[in-house]
This record gives structure tokens, sequence and C-alpha cells, in this order.
């Protein structure tokens, strides 16, 4: 639903009766929840602006920032939320850590060291259609792990497209392998996701948590993801075998192999990598607040950058920063945070437990199923910013790792459940139609993308069911 | 200067300024015979200078105007008013312009120098008037100048001058098929020194256009374009796989099919608009899909400033 273009295309006067529509489906919810929930105004008014957000975003994709920015100024004048509340529950830290990382990417960019991941992939010896495929989508699933799920499919696409191009095949069946290897990876650091890091703030998780406990649940969901798209796509990737196969016999290469001087990006990859991981040693050794190092490591290493690169600091913080997606992240945090602050999410805590009780065996995979079907139409970030106080709440009374666990695979897994489900889809959705003017129907996404969806969500549970006991 | 005005052609072109099947063998002997009858019957210009300037002119950009067709021209100090002169040829004459047929009709416009929209608007009269259906065809084999002069004035109405896409535009130039393979493609852009060039199917319509950069995006490829500075890769020949290939890719591989389209009937302010705000090189002149030609922003510069 939220394609591009929707909102954009439309006259001013159906905008602004579409846009009544949501306003009064907003406040009439707001209305019902007063009359018959029992909520307070400011209570009503939080839920009515944060229905209006969701709304926003799958009927006015294009117009969600201009959304939010009303919504923050509904919350303000009728003061259901105050300047102070704002600034602290805006999550600056949080968008500052994505800032630093969006400069840090772009550096990489420029120091070749995408291309050299790219290079690395077409120069697998003995190289088959089936190899290369699994190479491609494991690197795109650990590409978004290191940086980010936008970034990783932005680049294994051009590769996919290259390579699918030189062998005149279309490139459909392999971008959807890889969006989906994607969505998947991002769960397995708080650099692959905006919900990982958001999380990670909130639960008060590490970078080594992290890596402890949703890494291998990751790694084991994706290569269920990797077996079964290669036997959806089994017709498809035997074409690619002997196109490619064709194609080397007649010595030519798919791209140009050059050799990258990849060396110095690496060195920054592994430098930020190694600066974020060890933040938990660091604060304890210099007896600072928790994460506050991992918040500021990718700062610093972009500021480090910008000193060594003087001449394209303005390009990062311009042109590799997406500000337009950040002030929209800030303002949801901002408007989810008066749901707390009004005591909405202690009621949806409650209404949560009534229905699922209070045993964790309930409350994963109720979380888990609630989290990854809002996340397939909505953006995931709504879900878990609105889902974080309420396991907040709920972890007063059980143990709360394994519901952040299970929001975050909800979150992350559930993207693959339809083309719309992340903004990793809608870009390579955006970039094979513009590269080859053929798009995905949305049935034929769903039914690959619900079926490794829900292998991975099945996975998930059964591996936080079994590890929870240890998570103390 | 792009204003509508009324022009009729033999308010400048006098039947004693015709010369019929020229006996010139080059294009310079042709400007020169032109001028040389243009002076005689209409004194007050310097035969020599205008000759000159002529010739400056023409070796910067030659003049040739569509199949068959070439507008000499040149603005000369002291001249009162325009002024035209027209010689035909029967063989043809070379006129030294890069995949242009022999010209057949060759119009020589001088203008006064203080009168910079002068040129366009004779240029927009000339090329709406020999624009006609087999006009040129019908001029090149004409009998003497009473003949010509009659064919050229039998529109007795005068021509609202339009300045527009179809006046400015090139009705003839370079193009490529889809299913031409890109050893085709180079040799087109080398031979005919061109930057753009539309690909155009047995229909005649556009199919879209191949850019001389699209020649070097083949060879490079985007993911190496990701890094800031290429200059560390070494051992790298990004062109030998091209050319080895260059018999078996099409051009319809490496077209580009997203182009600026304009109606013939465009005012010229807004193609220059285009040119500006879109910075491109070459708008595509169309009819529904059916192309009717080019305007090379080269060429629409040196219409508009060195006329």
């Amino acid at each position: 639903m939220h394609g591009e273009a929707n909102g954009a295309v439309l006259s001013t006067r159906q905008l602004l009766q579409r846009l009544l529509l949501l306003l009064a489906a907003s406040a009439g919810i707001g209305a019902a929840g007063m009359a018959l929930g029992g909520l307070e105004v400011h209570q009503a008014v939080a839920s009515g602006v944060f229905l209006a957000i969701i709304l926003g975003t799958l009927f006015f994709w294009t117009f969600r920032l201009a959304i939010a920015f009303l919504g923050l100024g509904v919350l303000i004048f009728t003061r259901s939320l105050n300047i102070a509340h704002f600034v602290e529950a805006a999550a600056l830290p949080v968008i500052l850590f994505l800032v630093g990382m969006m400069i840090v990417v772009g550096a990489l960019r420029d120091l070749g060291f995408f291309t050299w991941v790219v290079q690395a992939l077409i120069s697998i010896p003995r190289m088959t259609g089936r190899k290369f495929m699994v190479a491609t989508a494991v690197a795109s699933a650990l590409l978004a792990c290191a940086v980010d799920e936008v970034t990783s499919i932005i680049f294994i696409a051009t590769l996919v497209f290259q390579v699918c191009n030189r062998l005149k095949l279309s490139p459909t069946p392999y971008i959807i392998i890889c969006v989906l290897c994607t969505n998947i990876g991002s769960a397995g650091t708080m650099m692959g996701n905006p919900v990982g890091i958001y999380i990670g703030t909130q639960a008060g998780l590490t970078f080594g948590d992290f890596f402890r406990w949703a890494f291998p649940i990751m790694l084991v969901a994706l290569a269920s993801c990797v077996a079964i798209t290669m036997f959806w796509f089994r017709r498809d990737l035997d074409v690619f075998d002997e196109r490619l196969a064709e194609r080397m016999g007649r010595q030519l290469s798919l791209v140009p192999k050059v050799v990258v001087p990849y060396k110095r990006g690496l060195a920054v990859l592994l430098l930020t990598l190694a600066f974020i991981a060890s933040h938990h040693a660091l604060e304890e050794g210099l007896h600072l607040d928790k994460n506050s190092i991992l918040l500021v490591a990718p700062l610093a290493c972009a500021g480090c950058i910008m000193l060594f690169k003087r001449d394209r600091a303005r390009h990062y913080v311009e042109h590799e920063v997406d500000w337009w997606t950040l002030l929209f992240f800030m303002l949801l945090f901002a408007i989810a945070g008066t749901l707390e602050y009004t005591g909405v999410t202690e009621i949806v805590a409650h209404g949560f437990v009534q229905l699922c009780g209070d045993r964790p065996a309930m409350l994963v995979p109720a979380i888990m199923a609630t989290t990854a079907i809002g996340s397939a139409f909505v953006d995931n970030v709504i879900f878990v910013a609105a889902f974080s106080p309420v396991i907040t709440e709920l972890g007063r009374d059980v143990a709360a790792m394994p519901l952040w666990w299970a929001l975050l695979f909800g979150a992350c897994f559930g993207g693959n459940i339809t083309l719309i489900g992340s903004t990793a889809n809608i870009v390579a959705l955006g970039m094979l139609e513009k590269q080859s003017h053929t798009g995905i129907g949305f049935i034929q996404w769903l039914k690959i993308g619900a079926l490794s969806a829900l292998a991975a969500c099945l996975i998930a549970w059964g591996l936080l069911v079994l590890l929870a006991p240890y998570m103390a | 200067m792009m204003t509508s005005r009324e022009i009729r052609l033999a308010d400048y072109l006098r039947e004693e300024c015709i010369l019929c099947d020229m006996e010139a063998d080059s294009r310079d002997r042709a400007i020169e015979q032109l001028v040389g009858l243009l002076h005689r019957h209409l004194d007050g210009f310097d035969s020599d200078k205008a000759y000159q300037a002529v010739m400056a002119r023409e070796r910067q950009a030659a003049t040739v105007l569509s199949e068959g067709l070439a507008l000499p021209h040149a603005r000369i100090d002291g001249l009162a008013r325009p002024v035209l002169a027209l010689a035909t040829s029967r063989v043809g004459i070379d006129f030294e312009a890069v995949g242009e047929s022999p010209v057949h009709v060759m119009v020589l416009i001088l203008t006064p120098k203080d009168d910079p929209g002068a040129y366009l608007r004779l240029v927009a009269t000339l090329s709406k008037t020999l624009g006609r259906p087999h006009l040129i065809k019908r001029l090149s084999v004409a009998a003497d100048a009473r003949e010509a002069y009659g064919i050229l004035t039998e529109d007795r109405n005068g021509v609202e001058v339009r300045l527009n896409a179809e006046s400015v535009m090139n009705r003839n130039p370079v193009t490529l098929d889809e299913g031409d393979t890109l050893a085709h493609a180079i040799h087109a852009f080398c031979a005919n020194r061109a930057m753009d060039i539309p690909v155009v199917d047995v229909d005649g319509d556009l199919r879209g256009v191949v850019a001389i950069e699209d020649l070097l995006g083949l060879s490079l490829p985007q993911h190496l374009l990701w890094m800031e500075d290429l200059a560390p890769i070494e051992n790298f020949e990004p062109f030998a796989e091209l050319l080895r290939k260059d018999a078996e890719t099409k051009v319809a591989d490496f077209m580009h099919d997203t182009f600026v389209a304009v109606p013939p009937d465009m005012p010229a302010m807004q193609l220059s608009k285009i040119f500006l705000m879109q910075h491109i090189r070459q708008i595509q002149v169309l009819e529904g899909r059916r192309f009717l030609g080019v305007v090379n922003l080269e060429s629409f510069i040196s219409q508009i400033f060195w006329a």
C-alpha cells in the first residue's frame, strides 16, 4: 500500500477528501475508545493520532512526514504531550546512531567496499547458477547485518540486474530471493534494521546480546529461507545454470573482473564494527551509562571519516543521510512515546495478558504473530515503537528478553509477507520496475513471501522457547 | 525576436537573384557564385567580406537544414534589409556535412548585423515553404529562374512565422534500428560525430535513444561507478570485451527509453527552457509516437546566436 505513487497522483480535492476521511476515522476511534474503552481524553487523543500515523503510512505514504508533523501539533495543542517528553521520547540517540551509520555507509561506497563485495561474488570459482544465487542471498543477509537492509539490497540488486542482463534472464525471481534473505538478515544485529537499534536502546540490550541470541537464530532462519526459495524457484535456477554455462563456454564473463582496492573500506567497516561490538566492555570499564558508547560509536567513526575525507564531508551529511526518513522516525517515536506517557500502553499490556496469559510460551508467539502481520502492511518501525512500551510493561511480571526478541523477529521476518512489508522490498521493487519495466504481483509475492516468513517465524519461536531459560 | 509575423519570400527574393542548375562543383565555389549574384543585383555590401563571413559560419557547422537543402548565411555590417539568393544544382553539391547527401537547393541569407532576429524569421519561413512535399525536387529540376520563382511564390499567402520545434529541427538526422549491432552504432557515432542517436523502428516510431554515454555505461558496470576514485584500478581493459561482442550486442540492449519529446508546434522559447533546465543535448520531435526529427542543442544555439 505504501508505494511512492499513492497520494502523489491525487488531485487536491481527492487528497482533502481522503485526509478528512482519515481524520474522521482517527477521531472516531479515539472517541470510541473514550466512550467504550474507558480511555481518558489525553489517551484518546494519543490513540487517535497514532492511528492517523498508521493510516497515513498506509494510504498517504508520500505524505507520512506531513501527517506526523500535524499529529505532533495536535498532541502538543491538546496537552497530551509536552516538549520535555517529546525530546525524551524522540530517541535522539537512535537517530544520531542512524546518521552515523549512513555516513559510514557513504564512505564505504566511496572506498570501493561494496564494489569489492560484488567482485568477490562474481569471482566464485567453478560458478553455477545455484552457487551464485546462494552466495548472493547469504551475502545480502550478512551485508544487511553489517550495514543495513536498504543499503544491502541496493548493492545486491544492482549485481543481480547486471548478471541477469548479461544472461538475458528476467531478474524477478532472483530479486525476490535476495530481498527475502535481506529481511531475514536484518534481524541479526542492531545495525540491520532501525527497529534493531530501537529495541536495543529500549530494552537495554547490548551488541553482544544481539550477537549471542539474535544472530544464531537469524542464521538458522536464513538457511530455511535459502532452502525454500531455491526449491520454489528451481526452474528459474535451471535456466540460470544453462545460460551461465553457455556463457562461460564462450569464455565471456558476467561482468568485467577487476582488482578492487578494498582494504581501506574493509578497515573502516571492521573498525566501526569493532568499536560498536566493544561498547559494553568500554562502558563498564569507563563507568559510562549503558549503551552510551554504542550510540555514539558510529558518530565518532563518521567524524574520523569526515576528517580524513574533508572534501566529501558535506556530501556525506547532505546526500548520504536520509533526513526525510530520520525525521519521520523521530516524530514517530515521540508520538508512540505519548502512548506510554498517557498510559495507553499499560492498558494494551493488560489486555494482552488477559488475552494470552503471562506465560512466555504464549506471549512469544502472540507478540511475534501480531508484529509480523502488522509489519506486513505497516512500517515495522511503527509497530515496534508502539509495542516497545507494552513489552516494557509486560516485562515487569515476566522475563522480558524473549519478548523483545519476539518483537524483533516478528518485525523483521514479517516484512517478507507482502511486497510492501519492508523498505527493502519497496526499494528493490522500484529498482526492478526501473530496470526491467516489470513488476511483481501482490499474490505472486505473497505466496513465497508468506511461506518464507512463516518458516522463519516458526524457527524463531521454537528456538526462543528452547533458549528462553538461558536468557537470564 | 521570436514573435509571430507575416512574411512573404517575394519581399526578400527577387527573380534575378535565382540561379538554376549552377555549374559549381564545390560548396565554396557555390557560395562564391551566390554572393556574386546577390552583389550584382543588390549593391550595398562588400562581397568579399560577405563571402568570408558566410564561409566562416559554414566552417563552424554545416548549414544543411534537411535532405538536399542548405541555408548558408551571415550577418553583414551596413546591410539595409535582409536579402536572399537561391541556386539549384541537378547533380548536387557536396556541402561537407557529415552524413548528409548532396545539396540540390541552396538559399543564401544575408541579414543586417543589427537585426539578429531577421535570420530566424527567414529560416522559419523558408523551412515552412521549402518543407512542402516534393518542393526541393521540383526546384532542383526547374528550367529557369522564372519557373523556380513561380514555384516558390505559388502560394500567394504570407507565411505566419512562429519559430517552433518544426522550424528548427533536423528532419533527417542519423538514426538507428533496435536490431542494429553495437558495431553499427559505434560506426554511426564516429562517422557522424553524433552524441545522441534516435532509435526508430520500421513504422517510423521512436523506440528510444542511444547516447554516447550508453556505450561507456555498457563497458563500465554500475558497481564500479560506486567508487569515488577508479584511478587505483589497474590491469583493467573494460572496452576489450565490449568490442569482442560488438557484432552480437544489439542496440535494444543498451538504448535508453527515457528521452525528452515535444510536439512539432512546441514554441522555440519552450525548447530553450527545456535545454536549460533539463541539461540535455537533444530533444526529440514527435507527432504521437511518429518520429519527425530532432532539435540538437548545438544547431539550436547556432541558429539563434551564430546566425
